[in-house]
């Protein structure tokens, strides 16, 4: 270990990065931890590698990281680094869910939104290797000692498409914007200031140790638009980003046509030309891979994809993460509160057969829930939390007891990869503990209503408010849990359980501030239990996502939410 | 005949008024509010009510449907709620992918299955009559878009003849778009085969009976002259009739077809505009399909009474 | 989905037999059954019907397996113990198809025999009283026949939820202005003749007219229509099940399974979609064969 070189690096930064060195230094977390913590902080990949070969280098004893190389994935995943074959040139079709709702960057909130969104419009951080963030529109950031204020410094000589120059007046209003919606929760309008044209100080209302994933794809409608976007314009109303690809036709019907952005930031594309095609379902993306129509499937359900694990013609990167399913329940009223609907809200959780549901739905590619949105795959996850097993005596009881055997009651579900089948084996084993479950399984341009959304016209939104009682919704993979712990259990606007416990949000603050990983590890294991004792949602699975393309596409990067990024992206020979 | 002709064209007229009706009493009891639905859950509730006083979906349905009736026949058709842009940029390209698509399916179904019923009808109770009457009834009694995952799963995906997503893109040569269209249109053929190839045969067998084709096969006509002359005439109107009513379904009802070739048609169109309640797409698209039907209907009758004289048009229906 | 107009064949089987007494009816009816039941396309029509109508009846004895269950293996192809494979949940796909035979006959002969009798009511009505009424009915059925299938069943489906009744209702109401127009030509043909004419002298009210004298003589051709508007009827139920608008999953109907599984096909998996799809082509056929049978005796009589 190189103390003098170590003592040089901390002096140069703030007390959150000193105690991420310090606990490296002590053997207190691995290498990869080191580097999607660093990430997160701001510290730059070379300033992290001198920490890392100041304290004697790669000897990595690999705690799963949350991307931890999936079963078939060769070491290919997810690097953003172009291996040195690609050519320059070429047309790349990619096959994507047809986007759900209108794409509108700051409200979108579906898969199919995500790529077509993204090739143009960029955040402040990007994803780096593993769950690590990347210098994206900004190009460094820092927090103060206690994670409060955030500094960010832009990149210089960043062109909008239509070719004015990118300043910290867009971020800032752009910010503004997005105060008002999905970051609500940690800032107001006037938290935001421009110190320069390329510095911007946040202000948090609360701590946030990890505040930068929110700029990140990780909060996929934290898109940095042009200072005078307007809040509701559609994308292809205005497609003028900063990023890799310019949009060049957009149907709803077909799909969306791009062309290089040459003066990209990140140096000329390799491709001239990108098309996304749009279908409603996998099986149309899949057999278009397979059929030479397309060249890349952003995502799918691992049960249509037999052909292309068997295909020698594709590559399928399968990576573990923390996208998962939630069965809610309505907790606030209904069957499903008070204290009888916390015994059925058990009932089901012992109900269903955790495993058989990973194997006979995921064919074995999914960690097991403990019903808390914490995946094993987070470093910070705790797994003393006993596991929740089938029971099928004692949730027969509890039914029993909660007034219900026998309970008659519809479960709605998207149709949207695998949770159709989710839905029907969760009907087919709750049968065994009495539960008569009628199925409302809708597409995808209804479903979300029943999610928990009302239309209703005379009354202010709350975010979710209505909507039905029980029944599953997906969420896809984050570099953290504080969305789905703030946006699902907290009062935001996707909470379909209506849950409200101020212990629990309280916990999640706690969390939150915290900045060290031990500290972090420490309260995470009260979120965990309240989640997982309280039961507002049932999490059976977290899901490892699928992606697949042709053997000689290289460079894409994939966030396991559903975006694809194309910037390095091209063919080998 | 000119009274006739406008006696028909008034008909399809009201016609048309009672469909917009019709839809616009079935979109409007989709439930859900069009600007929250469109501006999003999350959405302020005065941009909401900003939203819908642009859209006019504020104001009383009785006002709502009056304007838009009136809208339709002055041909202003509306900005889609969805898009924001105007319907007709949303339907025409859907129209021409069906249309085309249609068109396609038409061309190879009408010869062969007319063909084929001529064929069976000459050979009425042999063999060769009862294949294709039962490889008729069999072709037309498996669902379409059971049909099209077949041709997709073996053509396209297996021996990559075809395509997987069938929309063409622009650009494509004439010839280069057969490759696009040839398996869905297929799909379609395997469909509608069986249907008009057994219309024709019962018609042809009922001409060959009739007392005209007798007295002609009397008077020396040789067998060829007696079936171009006396019986197809007479023999096609019930045919026609079928094609012409198939028309209609082919735009608006090949949707199965569709989903399974992800090709961006009408029916596909429909399907999206029911999710977002999308009212001036669905009314507008819906009485487009509602028009090709009447019209090809219309056309069908004037056609059978030009071939066949004896057929008066202001007779009956 | 596709459609004919029964009318042009049936249309004028009106039966000329127009003063025919009651009696001389009923052994008319006699021998027009006798004559029907000879057919060779009525025997195989009805022998494959009638194999669906047990799987039905007796579907959970007859099953090998319980067609909801997820057990055993993932896509397994067809052995001894699972003659028709397994699905992609592990079920066992013959279960499933026998188990499939009593949603589609419980929905679509219901749905046919009230969209037939919709339709005898309004076509009556259309071509006995004709004038203002039957013109307006004209132009509703009209407008109904020209609206696609599938968007009345998927507008349905999305307000009021995809349950049996409202697939029935449905199929029923899409089926009547058909019938409607069948029969009303078939109607219209026979108030033409002198046994109507004499029943108005005579001073009998309307009602009786229409369904005590008309209504006998114009049965055939709506039993000719209630046989081809049940093999519409399993294919429209199919079509919307596949669309997601059927029954509510996890159903085994049988379009809902072929939805569900034909994305396995291109991985090789066909018997997961093969045999339901051969289940709906197998009823089918099968009506149509009967309506084939029932038709040319009608007509030829």
């Amino acid at each position: 270990m190189n103390r003098s070189q170590l003592r040089d690096m901390k002096s140069e930064v703030g007390p959150l990065e000193n105690d991420l060195i310090d606990t490296y230094a002590s053997g207190g977390i691995s290498r990869r931890t080191l580097l999607v913590r660093g990430s997160v902080l701001g510290l730059s990949v070379t300033a992290l590698g001198s920490i890392i070969s100041a304290c004697g280098g790669d000897d990595d004893t690999s705690a799963p990281a949350v991307t931890a190389g999936g079963d078939d994935a060769p070491a290919a995943t997810d690097a953003p680094v172009p291996s040195g074959g690609i050519q320059q040139g070429g047309t790349m079709r990619i096959a994507s869910q047809r986007p759900g709702s209108p794409l509108d960057p700051v409200a979108m909130d579906n898969i199919g939104s995500y790529t077509p969104v993204v090739q143009s419009f960029e955040y402040l951080c990007g994803k780096g290797e593993g769950a690590a963030l990347a210098p994206m529109l900004a190009e460094s950031w820092s927090p103060n000692a206690d994670g409060s204020v955030w500094t960010f410094i832009l990149r210089q000589g960043v062109k909008w498409h239509t070719g004015g120059p990118f300043t910290s007046a867009d971020v800032v209003a752009s910010l503004g914007r997005l105060a008002g919606a999905n970051l609500g929760a940690s800032i107001t309008p006037d938290s935001v200031k421009a110190l320069d044209d390329f510095t911007v100080e946040v202000t948090l209302l609360n701590a946030d140790g990890q505040f930068p994933y929110l700029l990140s794809p990780y909060n996929p409608q934290a898109s940095i638009t042009p200072a005078d976007y307007e809040l509701g314009t559609l994308f292809d109303q205005r497609p003028d980003g900063t990023g890799a690809f310019i949009l060049e036709s957009f149907d709803l019907a077909t799909g969306a046509n791009y062309t290089a952005n040459k003066d990209w930031w990140g140096g000329v594309p390799y491709l001239d030309r990108l098309e996304i095609v749009f279908s409603d379902d996998n099986a149309t993306q899949i057999n278009g891979l397979l059929g030479d129509q397309v060249e890349a499937v952003i995502q799918f359900a691992v049960s249509d994809a037999d052909a292309l694990f068997s295909s020698d013609a594709v590559t399928v990167e399968s990576t573990r993460g923390a996208g998962h399913r939630q069965i809610w329940f309505n907790v606030r009223e209904g069957m499903f509160s008070g204290d009888n609907g916390h015994k059925i809200r058990e009932a089901v959780a012992i109900g269903i057969d955790r495993s058989k549901l990973i194997e006979q739905v995921l064919q074995g590619r999914g960690d097991i829930g403990n019903d808390h949105p914490i995946a094993p795959a987070y470093e910070f996850f705790d797994a003393s939390l006993p596991q929740r097993e089938r029971d099928i005596e004692r949730a027969k009881a509890l039914l029993e007891e909660a007034g219900v055997p026998g309970l008659a009651v519809t479960m709605y579900a998207p149709d949207l990869q695998e949770i159709a089948l989710l839905a029907e084996v969760v009907q087919s084993q709750l049968k065994d503990i009495g539960m008569d479950i009628t199925l409302g399984v809708e597409s995808t341009a209804t479903f979300y209503d029943r999610w928990c959304l009302v239309y209703d016209s005379t009354v202010e939104p709350t975010g979710c408010d209505g909507g039905a009682d029980f029944g599953i919704v997906d969420y896809g993979n984050r570099g953290t849990p504080d969305r789905y712990l703030v946006a699902a259990y907290a009062t935001g606007e996707w909470n379909s359980a209506h849950y409200n416990s101020p212990e629990f949000n309280e916990a999640v603050k706690v969390y939150q501030a915290t900045v060290d990983l031990a500290s972090r590890k420490e309260a995470i294991k009260l979120v965990q239990k309240i989640a997982h004792d309280d039961i507002p949602y049932v999490i059976p699975y977290f899901y490892h996502t699928l992606t697949a393309y042709k053997n000689n596409v290289q460079g894409i990067v994939t966030t396991g939410l559903g975006h694809y990024y194309c910037g390095k992206a091209g063919f080998t020979a | 005949m000119r009274r006739y002709l406008l006696k028909r064209l008034g008909a399809i007229i009201i016609t048309l008024w009672m469909l917009a009706t019709i839809v616009f009493m079935l979109v409007n009891v989709l439930p859900g509010d069009v600007g929250r639905r469109v501006l999003g859950p999350t959405a302020k509730l005065e941009d909401v009510r900003a939203y819908n006083a642009k859209l006019g979906t504020d104001k009383p349905l009785i006002e709502q449907y009056f304007r838009s009736i009136k809208n339709l026949f002055t041909f202003d058709f509306g900005d889609s709620f969805q898009s924001g842009g105007p319907v007709m940029d949303l339907i025409l390209p859907s129209l021409g992918r069906s249309a085309k698509l249609a068109l396609l399916a038409f061309i190879i179904t009408i010869p062969i299955s007319i063909a084929a019923g001529i064929f069976a009808a000459r050979r009425q109770d042999k063999l060769a009559d009862r294949v294709v009457v039962n490889a008729g009834l069999a072709s037309s009694s498996v669902p379409e878009f059971v049909t099209a995952s077949v041709l997709l799963a073996v053509f396209a995906v297996n021996w990559k003849v075809g395509k997987v997503y069938a929309n063409v893109p622009s650009g494509t040569s004439l010839f280069g778009q057969l490759e696009y269209l040839l398996l869905p249109a297929m799909a379609m053929v395997i469909s509608y085969f069986g249907y008009i190839a057994r219309m024709t045969r019962a018609g042809v067998i009922t001409a060959l009976h009739a007392d005209y084709t007798r007295t002609a096969t009397l008077k020396g006509l040789d067998s060829g002259q007696v079936m171009r002359k006396h019986v197809l005439r007479n023999a096609l109107a019930p045919t026609i009739t079928v094609i012409s009513v198939q028309i209609g379904y082919l735009f608006g009802g090949i949707i199965g077809v569709e989903k399974v070739f992800n090709y961006a048609g009408l029916g596909t169109l429909m399907l999206n505009a029911v999710g977002k309640k999308d009212i001036p797409v669905l009314q507008t698209t819906v009485l487009i399909v509602g028009m090709i039907y009447m019209v090809s209907t219309l056309l069908a009758d004037l056609l059978i009474a030009f071939l066949n004289p004896r057929v008066r048009l202001d007779g009956g229906s | 989905m596709s459609e004919i107009d029964p009318a042009l064949n049936s249309g004028n089987a009106a039966s000329s037999s127009a003063a025919a007494g009651a009696n001389e009816r009923k052994l008319a009816r006699k021998e027009t059954w006798r004559l029907i039941r000879r057919r060779p396309s009525f025997i195989i029509g009805m022998t494959i019907a009638l194999i669906w109508v047990v799987c039905a009846l007796f579907g959970n004895l007859l099953a090998p397996f319980d067609p909801l269950n997820f057990r055993g293996d993932l896509n397994s192809s067809p052995t001894w113990s699972h003659p028709f494979g397994t699905d992609k949940g592990g079920r066992d796909v013959l279960s499933r198809v026998i188990a499939g035979a009593r949603d589609v006959l419980k929905i679509a002969p219901i749905a046919a025999i009230l969209g037939v009798i919709g339709g005898v009511i309004l076509g009556m009505f259309m071509g006995y009283l004709r004038g203002w009424f039957d013109s307006v009915a004209s132009r509703i059925v009209e407008s109904f026949l020209s609206l696609p299938v599938v968007l009345l069943g998927l507008l349905a489906v999305t307000t009021l939820g995809n349950s049996n009744v409202v697939v029935i209702g449905v199929v029923a109401t899409l089926f009547t202005p058909v019938v409607a127009r069948t029969v009303r030509s078939a109607v219209l043909a026979e108030s033409e003749l002198d046994y109507v004419e004499s029943a108005k002298l005579r001073g009998e009210s309307t009602p009786f007219i229409m369904f005590r004298e008309i209504l006998p003589n114009v049965s055939g051709p709506i039993v000719v229509e209630l046989t081809v508007r049940i093999g519409y009827a399993v294919f429209t139920v199919a079509t919307l099940s596949f669309l997601g608008a059927g029954p509510p999953p996890p159903s085994p109907d049988w379009g809902s399974q072929v939805s569900d599984n034909y994305n396995s096909i291109v991985s090789g998996y066909w018997w997961s979609t093969f045999f339901p799809a051969m289940a709906i082509a197998s009823l089918v056929i099968a009506v149509n064969l009967i309506a084939d049978a029932v038709q040319s005796v009608v007509e030829s009589s």
